[in-house]
């Protein structure tokens, strides 16, 4: 029995164990939380996690990072209830979306053209980002959609397709999509290759920096969706809306097992890192536990990941 | 001849420079300088109140430079832009502050200084003589709860939803809430601190939906709080007004929620009024004409659909064209 558990890869199958224990513990404290209603509730929003954590995956996967996609979030925000009072719900959204991807086309010139660290560029997007959106709205949450704007955007972030919410049915497409690239694309090869071995790609005749700017638009783009949904469920545009997000988007890329040091990880990881996250917030406030304590719990775990990923790297 | 000419034009020209300046002429006075400070400036109470200080420093003749820290967690922020102003040499400061207990040395600094200060609602709570504005939090509290507890008739599970915890408003608010309850057996009080902001309210409203489905009314503390709480309940499935929302403060959003019956009510005081009057508070401690310390306290009420379209909105709500 012993022998049995010793063989199991923990590497590869601990994370999901975790995962289920966690589901029948917290099922166990208050079976409310196993109820259709609150799963459907929680994949929803973690959906919005997931596609947030993909995009902060390929950075990684890069060995990089991108600190401004929770700036990029704010500005989505208001940009997209700001193009929506232009040109209405479906044209608007794209609009708003694409302001998100310019804001990573730029990141990833600086970053692969230019050769500024990925940490100082995405810092100082994150401001340009940040001061922009504030600057456009002056600080005042935007709202006041006509009744039928408000209808149609609220159907990305609120409505449902059947039994499964709108964002988790565009979360999986897009999912796939991203698994499909990453593994299946000679993109995807030489993402992997560049986080694990920048100079070697140059040598052998990959265009770094074409991919470089590649993944931080995908970053920024992916980012970019989450907030859509976010702000469609809300149906208006705030421009703090991605404060708190950033952290939890690199947090859930490193839980999951993608790797801090680049080269390693991947969809699948972000997938279970994000779902991680999200079911342990909804699960311990089920439990009834304060909100100070979770923050100090969650930190806790993503701390625990970071460490993890490191004796990783140096095994 | 054309040097002499060059000279005599420069003195002629320190001359005039001269009596301009001895006579204090009124094209060269100094205009004064004022700074307000608020701690979390997308917060629709904070741009509210901008429209307040705006309009009140264009109609006293003074200039207006406007610091927002970007969220109450940002106290270094806040610490750090009042030592700029200080550096600056700043007529006068209106200060809402990030933190009860995390300004204080740097506003003592402030009032050591001799730079008149005033301190809007948000405390700063140092034990130097100032000039404070305040809402009354306690009241608010017992406003949100007297209301509920009459909708519930001393009956059921009322979920209440501070903001920032180190905010003394909110728990001045809190204990204004949790003690007029006290008096009421029947009623169960569930705290839940959460940060100010609509994807956080929602969130927490939704898990905690789950964790009581019996809760009959939810006390948010702050607009964005109330938004997301609106949405959490809609998403729950429930009907109108069968979980009583009682929010904070009035945007066009909550307006619209109010009329579709999905907020019952609102805590609202005249917060525009109230930056207009500190604006002219620290232009009379400029003067000399008002010295600390000194508290002056604002009225409060509550507005519900049947009020909606009877109260005066000059001393809360600012014009549409504002910022357009």
């Amino acid at each position: 029995m012993i022998r049995k558990i010793q063989k199991i890869e923990w590497d590869r199958y601990g994370l999901p164990l975790a995962f289920v224990a966690m589901i029948i513990v917290f099922t166990l404290i208050n079976p409310a939380f196993f109820s259709t209603r609150n799963m459907i509730q929680t994949t929803r929003q973690g959906a919005i996690l997931f596609l947030i954590v993909s995009g902060q995956t390929f950075a990684l996967l890069a060995r990089g990072i991108d600190l401004s996609q929770g700036s990029v979030m704010s500005l989505v925000s208001v940009a997209t209830i700001s193009s929506i009072y232009v040109f209405g719900a479906y044209l608007g959204s794209i609009v708003g979306v694409l302001f998100g991807a310019l804001c990573g086309f730029i990141s990833g010139i600086l970053i692969g053209y230019l050769g500024i660290p990925p940490i100082l560029t995405t810092l100082g997007m994150l401001f340009v980002a940040l001061g922009a959106e504030l600057v456009y709205t002056g600080g005042v949450t935007l709202t006041n959609l006509t009744e039928i704007d408000e209808v149609r955007i609220f159907w990305f972030g609120g409505g449902m397709i059947g039994p499964v919410p709108v964002p988790v049915v565009f979360a999986v497409i897009i999912g796939l999509l991203m698994y499909y690239l990453l593994k299946c694309t000679s993109f995807g090869r030489k993402v992997y290759f560049i986080g694990t071995n920048a100079d070697a790609s140059h040598m052998v005749g990959i265009r770094v920096k074409r991919v470089i700017v590649l993944v931080y638009v995908l970053s920024a783009l992916l980012a970019s969706l989450g907030a859509f949904f976010l702000t469609a469920r809300l149906s208006m545009g705030f421009p703090h809306l991605g404060e708190a997000w950033l952290v939890l988007a690199i947090g859930g890329a490193v839980l999951g097992g993608t790797s801090v040091f680049g080269g390693k990880g991947g969809i699948w990881q972000a997938l279970l890192g994000s779902m991680v996250i999200v079911f342990l917030d909804n699960g311990l406030i089920v439990s009834g536990v304060s909100s100070f304590a979770r923050e100090a719990i969650i930190g806790g775990v993503i701390i625990l990941a970071c460490l993890a990923s490191v004796i990783r790297s140096k095994s | 001849m054309k040097k002499r000419s060059l000279i005599a034009g420069f003195f002629a020209l320190v001359f005039v420079v001269g009596l301009l300046m001895a006579g204090g002429g009124p094209a060269l006075a100094k205009q004064l300088e004022i700074a307000v400070l608020v701690p979390n400036g997308v917060d629709p109470y904070f741009t509210a109140k901008r429209y307040g200080y705006e309009t009140e420093c264009e109609k006293l003749g003074v200039k207006m430079l406007f610091y927002d820290a970007g969220g109450y967690a940002n106290v270094n922020k806040q610490i750090g832009q009042l030592e700029d102003l200080m550096q600056r040499g700043i007529d006068g400061i209106i200060l809402g502050a990030t933190s009860a207990e995390g300004t204080v040395p740097v506003v003592n600094k402030v009032i050591s200084k001799g730079i008149p200060l005033v301190i809007d609602n948000l405390d700063s709570r140092t034990k130097k003589p100032v000039l404070r504005i305040m809402k009354n939090g306690v009241l608010v509290g017992q406003l949100r709860a007297i209301y509920i507890i009459e909708q519930l008739k001393g009956k059921g599970t009322v979920l209440v939803l501070p903001g920032p915890s180190a905010v003394s408003l909110c728990q001045e608010e809190h204990k204004g809430f949790v003690d007029y309850a006290k008096h009421f057996p029947g009623i169960k009080v569930i705290t839940e601190w959460t940060p100010s902001s609509p994807d956080a309210g929602m969130k927490t409203v939704e898990g905690l939906l789950q964790a009581h489905p019996d809760l009959k009314a939810v006390a948010c503390f702050s607009p964005p709080l109330t938004v997301g709480s609106v949405k959490a309940v809609q998403a729950s499935g429930a009907k109108k007004g069968e979980i009583i929302i009682v929010g904070q403060m009035l945007d066009a959003g909550m307006e619209a929620y109010i009329n579709k019956d999905w907020l019952q009510a609102t805590a609202m005081c005249d917060h525009i009024g109230m930056a207009r009057e500190a604006v002219r508070m620290v232009v009379k401690e400029i003067k000399g004409e008002l010295k600390p310390p000194l508290f002056h306290q604002i009225d409060h009420y509550l507005i519900t659909k049947e009020t909606l379209d009877k109260f005066d909105r000059s001393g809360s709500t600012y014009p549409k064209e504002w910022r357009k």
